[in-house]
C-alpha cells in the first residue's frame, strides 16, 4: 500500500494540486504506463526541433481559425459576397415558374419557343453579350416536361440561353423525340440569377469621382476593356493607383461585375470546411488501409499475394489521375445518394471519391511494416513468455506499425487541400457553389481569376491582384510545408534509429 | 538469370496489372448509363439526328406509341451491353487491348475545344498529342536529374550547413506549392520580369511580328502569324501536330525550321521546370539519405583509410553505390511525376495528353468525354508501368542481386 498521502486524502477534502504528482510518484512497485512514457519521450524530442515547432503552432493556429469558422452563423456553403453600392444592388428575386402549354407541330425534332418577359415575372435588361438583371448576370433554366410522362423516356435537357441573344423575349431552341403527336406539354421555366448579391454592402466610388464618404473603396473603372488596355506604360506596378484601394483581398477585380468575394473570408471560413475534408479523407484511408494491411501482413500467403497485386493495380495509376476519373463518374451520380441531404452530397461524394484512391498507400506501408516488426525479437519473446496471437497483435503490431501510418497520415494531411485546389483548377465542380470556402478552392479561383487578368493585358502594362493568389496561396502552403515540418520532427522523434 | 530473361519476366508480370487497371475502368466506365457508355464508344449521334441513341423512339407505324429503337439495340448487342457483366468485361478488355477506346465525342468540351478531334478515335487523338507529353517528359526528367543527384550529394557531404538547409528548405517547399499556384506565378513573373528590362513588349527575336509579352511564352508554338504567309506550314497541320514523327523540336529539326526548334525548347523550358520542381522534392530527400547511408558504411571507411582522396570516394564509392536508392524512388515518384502533366499543360496551354485530359474532363464547355477521359488515364497508366518496368531493369543491371536472387 502507499504511503501518508493517500491516507490523509479523504481527512482533508482540499489537497493543494502538488499533493496529486506527489501521490502518484510514491506508489512503490507500480511501473509508468508505457505509453504514457512514449508520448512524454516524443514530446521530448520534438520540443527540441523548431521547425516541428513552428510547423505545430502554426497547425494550432489553424485549428483554432477553424473552431472560430465554425461558430460563426454564415451561409455554409458559400463565400459572403459583397456588392458595390455605386450600383443598385440587385433586388432577390424568385421566379415561380410558369406552366406553360405548347403542341408540338411536328412528331420529331427540333422546337423554338419564345419566353416572353411576363412570363418570368421580372424585366430582364437587354444588353450584349449576357443577360443581365440590374446588373447581376443572369441563368435561364428552363425544364420541358412532357405531359404524359409515360411517353418521354427522358426528360428534355434544361436550355441556358447563350450570350449574345438579345433578350427579351427570347426564344429557346430544344430538341425533343417520342413524342406522340398531338400531345400537350408542360413547360417549366424558371430563372435563377447565380450572381445575385446576398452580400454585405460595401459602399465604392468610380477613380476620378469624390469619395461618398470615409470607408469607401475607390473602383478603378468601369469597363475591363478600358481599364487595361488604356494604360500603356513602359514599366509594370504591382499595385498601380488605379487598382486601388479595393479591400485588401478582394477575390474579383473585374471592374464590370460590381460584386466580389473577399478571400480573407473565404480562408478563414475555409479552414474548418479544408481541416474537415483532409482530416476525414486521411482517417477513412488509414482505417481501411490499417484493415487491408494488417490482414494482408498478418495472414500471409495467397490473401498477401492478391491484396498486394491489387494495390500495385491502384498504385499503378497516377492518383490525380484516379481521382479526376473517379470523381468525374461520381458527379454523375449527384442527386442525393445514401440519404443524405442534396447540400451535403457533394462533399460527401468527394470524400468517397478520394477514398477510393487513397488506401492502397496505407495499405503497403502497413504491411510492410508488419512483416518487419512480426520478426522482432520482441515479439518472439512475447510469444515465448506464452502471449496470445492476440495479444501480440494488439500490444506489439499494432501499436508498433502506427507510428509510420502517423507520419504519413500528417504528411498527406497537407496535400488534400493542394489536390482539392488543382482539381477546381482543371475545371470539376467539386463544391455546390463556385465559390465555396475552402482553401483549395479559393486558392483555385484566384489562379484562374490571375490568369484571366493577363488574357486581358496584351499591352506593356498589367495590374497585378497580387492580393489575391498571395493569401490562399499563402495559406496553403504553411499548412502544407507546417504540417511537413511536424511529420518530419515526428519522424526523429518517435524512430530512434534516425536520432543520431 | 540473363538481362533479357528478367526483362522478359518483367514484361509478362506487367499483363495482370494491365488487366486490373482496364477492370477498374470498367467497373467506373460500367456505372454510367447505356447510353452514354454508348456515346462513349461510338461518339455522339449526328446533329442532323441528336436522338439516335435513345432508347426508345416512336413506332414507325403508329406514332403515338414507343418502340425500342433498333440501332440502340444494334449498338448495345454490339458492346455486349445486353449481356452478363463479366461477359462485358471480356468484350471491355478485348475492345481495350486492341485499341478501340471509343471516339471523341461533338458535343464535349474537348470536342468544343480542338475541333479536328471530334469524331476521331480516341487512339489516333492520343496518338496525335503524346508525343508533345513525351518531349516534355523528357526534358523535365533530365532536369530533375540534373538538380536532385548532385545537389543530394552535396547536401550528404555537408551535412547540416548550409547547402543541406537550402536543399531542405527547397524539398519542403517543393511539397508545399501547388503546381497551379506555382506555375501561374512562374509564367506572370516571367513575363513581368522580362518585360520590365526590355521595356513594354517581349518579343522573340525570330518573330518579331507575334504576340506580345506573355503570350510569347504561352501555348506549344507561335503563333501563325510568326510563319511565311501568315500560316501554319503544311507538316504542322494547323498547330496541332507535326509530322513525321510528332516529337515539335526533332519535327522542326527535320524540317529545318531551326528557330522553330530553339522556340519550341524554349516554351518547354518552364513547364519543364515547374514539374521537375515537385518531383525533386521527393528525390532529394533520399538521394541525401542513402548517400549518407552510403557514407557511413565499411567500405567507404577502407576506401579513406586506403588515402584516396575525399573527392573520388564521393564520386566513384560513394555516390556509384548510392544511385540504386535513387532509381527505386525515382520509378516511385513517377506516378506523382505524370500526374502533375494535365495542370501544367493547362497553365502553358500545350498540346499535350495533359491538356486532353483536362479538357475531357472538364464540363465547363459541354460534356465529360468519358472516352477520352479512361484513354488518357489508360495511357498515362501505361507511361508509369512501363516506366517503372525500365527503372526495374535499370537498378537489375546496377545491382546484379536484384536479377540473381
Amino acid at each position: 500500500m502507499s504511503g501518508t498521502p493517500s491516507g490523509t486524502a479523504p481527512a482533508a477534502p482540499a489537497p493543494t494540486p502538488p499533493a496529486a504528482p506527489a501521490k502518484k510518484a510514491a506508489k512503490p512497485g507500480r511501473r509508468p504506463n508505457p505509453r504514457i512514457a512514449q508520448w512524454k519521450r516524443t514530446w521530448y524530442f520534438l520540443r527540441r526541433n523548431t521547425l516541428a515547432l513552428v510547423g505545430l503552432g502554426i497547425i494550432l493556429a489553424l485549428v483554432a481559425m477553424a473552431l472560430y469558422a465554425a461558430t460563426t452563423p454564415l451561409n455554409y456553403y458559400t463565400m459572403t459576397q459583397y456588392c458595390a453600392t455605386s450600383q443598385t444592388n440587385p433586388t432577390a428575386f424568385t421566379s415561380t415558374g410558369v406552366d406553360l402549354t405548347i403542341v408540338p407541330s411536328l412528331d420529331n425534332g427540333t422546337y423554338s419557343y419564345t419566353l416572353s418577359t411576363t412570363q418570368f415575372g421580372f424585366a430582364p435588361s437587354p444588353s450584349t453579350g449576357n443577360f443581365t438583371v440590374n446588373g447581376a448576370a443572369l441563368t435561364v433554366n428552363v425544364t420541358f416536361v412532357a405531359k404524359p410522362a409515360s411517353f418521354h423516356n427522358a426528360p428534355a435537357a434544361s436550355v441556358v440561353p447563350t450570350a449574345g441573344a438579345a433578350p427579351p423575349p427570347y426564344s429557346v431552341v430544344f430538341h425533343e423525340s417520342g413524342l406522340p403527336a398531338g400531345a400537350s406539354w408542360k413547360v417549366t421555366a424558371s430563372v435563377t440569377s447565380e450572381n445575385q448579391c446576398k452580400g454585405s454592402q460595401v459602399c465604392t466610388y468610380l477613380q476620378g469621382s469624390t469619395p461618398p464618404g470615409p470607408g469607401c473603396y475607390q473602383v478603378p473603372c468601369t469597363s475591363a476593356q478600358v481599364c487595361y488596355l488604356s494604360v500603356i506604360a513602359p514599366t509594370i506596378t504591382l499595385n498601380p493607383p488605379t487598382a486601388g484601394p479595393l479591400p485588401l483581398g478582394a477575390l474579383t477585380l473585374n471592374p464590370a461585375e460590381q460584386y466580389f468575394y473577399n478571400t480573407w473570408d473565404g480562408l478563414l471560413r475555409g479552414s474548418d470546411w479544408s481541416l474537415m475534408i483532409s482530416l476525414s479523407i486521411v482517417a477513412g484511408g488509414a482505417m481501411i488501409g490499417l484493415f487491408v494491411g494488417a490482414i494482408s501482413g498478418a495472414f500471409g500467403g495467397v490473401v498477401d499475394e492478391a491484396i498486394m497485386r491489387l494495390v500495385d493495380i491502384f498504385l499503378s495509376i497516377p492518383q490525380i489521375l484516379f481521382v479526376i476519373i473517379v470523381i468525374a463518374v461520381i458527379t454523375q451520380h449527384q442527386g442525393g445518394v445514401f440519404g443524405l441531404s442534396a447540400a451535403n452530397t457533394p462533399i460527401f461524394l468527394l470524400i468517397v471519391g478520394f477514398l477510393v484512391t487513397w488506401w492502397p498507400f496505407y495499405a503497403r506501408v502497413v504491411r510492410g511494416q508488419v512483416l518487419v516488426i512480426r520478426e522482432q525479437k520482441y515479439v518472439e519473446a512475447a510469444r515465448a513468455s506464452g502471449a496470445g496471437r492476440g495479444r501480440i497483435i494488439r500490444r506489439h503490431i499494432i501499436p508498433n506499425s502506427m507510428y509510420p501510418i502517423f507520419i504519413q497520415m500528417s504528411l498527406d494531411v497537407g496535400s488534400i487541400p493542394l489536390l482539392i485546389g488543382a482539381l477546381i483548377f482543371l475545371g470539376f465542380r467539386l463544391f455546390q457553389s463556385s465559390y465555396f470556402p475552402e482553401w483549395g478552392s479559393v486558392s483555385a479561383l484566384s489562379v484562374i481569376q490571375l490568369q484571366g487578368f493577363l488574357t486581358t493585358c496584351q499591352v506593356g502594362q498589367c495590374i497585378v491582384p497580387w492580393w489575391q493568389f498571395l493569401f490562399p496561396g499563402f495559406v496553403l502552403f504553411m499548412f502544407a510545408i507546417s504540417v511537413n515540418f511536424l511529420s518530419d520532427g515526428l519522424r526523429d522523434a518517435l524512430d530512434p534509429r534516425l536520432r543520431r | 538469370m540473363k538481362m533479357w530473361i528478367y526483362i522478359v519476366r518483367r514484361l509478362v508480370l506487367l499483363i495482370p496489372v494491365i488487366i486490373g487497371v482496364m477492370t477498374i475502368t470498367f467497373l467506373l466506365l460500367s456505372s454510367l448509363s447505356v447510353q452514354q457508355q454508348i456515346i462513349a464508344h461510338f461518339g455522339e449521334p449526328p446533329r442532323q439526328n441528336p436522338t439516335e441513341y435513345n432508347q426508345y423512339l416512336p413506332c414507325p407505324g403508329n406514332r403515338s406509341q414507343q418502340c425500342l429503337n433498333p440501332i440502340y439495340v444494334k449498338l448495345t448487342k454490339q458492346l455486349g451491353l445486353n449481356q452478363p457483366a463479366p461477359v462485358q468485361w471480356g468484350y471491355y478488355l478485348y475492345r481495350s487491348f486492341t485499341f478501340q477506346w471509343g471516339t471523341v465525342a461533338n458535343q464535349s468540351t474537348a470536342g468544343q475545344a480542338i475541333r479536328v478531334a471530334e469524331g476521331q478515335p480516341v487512339v489516333t487523338v492520343l496518338g496525335w498529342f503524346l508525343p508533345y507529353t513525351l518531349e516534355l517528359a523528357a526534358l523535365s526528367l533530365a532536369i530533375i536529374l540534373a538538380v536532385a543527384l548532385p545537389l543530394g550529394n552535396l547536401a550528404a557531404v555537408n551535412r547540416n550547413r548550409p547547402v543541406d538547409q537550402v536543399a531542405r528548405v527547397m524539398s519542403f517547399s517543393g511539397f508545399a506549392l501547388p503546381g497551379f499556384l506555382l506555375s501561374a506565378l512562374v509564367l506572370m513573373g516571367t513575363v513581368l520580369a522580362i518585360s520590365s528590362v526590355t521595356g513594354a513588349v517581349v518579343h522573340t527575336p525570330w518573330c518579331p511580328s507575334g504576340e506580345a509579352t506573355w503570350l510569347e511564352f504561352w501555348g506549344s508554338w507561335p503563333s501563325n502569324s510568326c510563319f511565311p504567309g501568315g500560316q501554319y506550314p503544311l507538316w504542322m497541320h494547323g498547330g496541332y501536330q507535326t509530322s513525321p514523327t510528332g516529337f515539335p523540336t526533332v519535327d522542326a529539326l527535320l524540317h529545318h525550321q531551326y528557330w522553330l526548334a530553339a522556340d519550341s525548347l524554349l516554351r518547354m523550358a518552364l513547364p519543364a521546370l515547374v514539374i521537375a520542381f515537385g518531383s525533386v522534392a521527393i528525390l532529394l530527400r533520399f538521394v541525401r539519405n542513402s548517400m549518407l547511408e552510403v557514407m557511413n558504411l565499411d567500405f567507404v571507411r577502407t576506401a579513406r583509410a586506403e588515402g584516396i582522396p575525399e573527392q573520388r570516394v564521393i564520386k566513384r564509392h560513394a555516390g556509384r553505390n548510392s544511385l540504386n536508392v535513387t532509381v527505386t524512388v525515382l520509378g516511385l515518384t513517377f506516378a506523382f511525376f505524370i500526374g502533375g502533366f494535365p495542370i501544367i499543360e493547362d497553365v502553358f496551354h500545350l498540346r499535350g495528353v495533359g491538356l486532353m485530359l483536362q479538357l475531357a474532363a472538364s464540363s465547363s464547355n459541354g460534356s465529360i468525354d468519358f472516352a477520352l477521359v479512361f484513354g488518357s488515364t489508360l495511357l498515362f497508366t501505361f507511361i508509369v508501368v512501363i516506366a517503372n518496368i525500365i527503372v526495374d531493369v535499370i537498378y537489375a543491371y546496377l545491382d546484379p542481386r536484384v536479377r540473381l536472387g
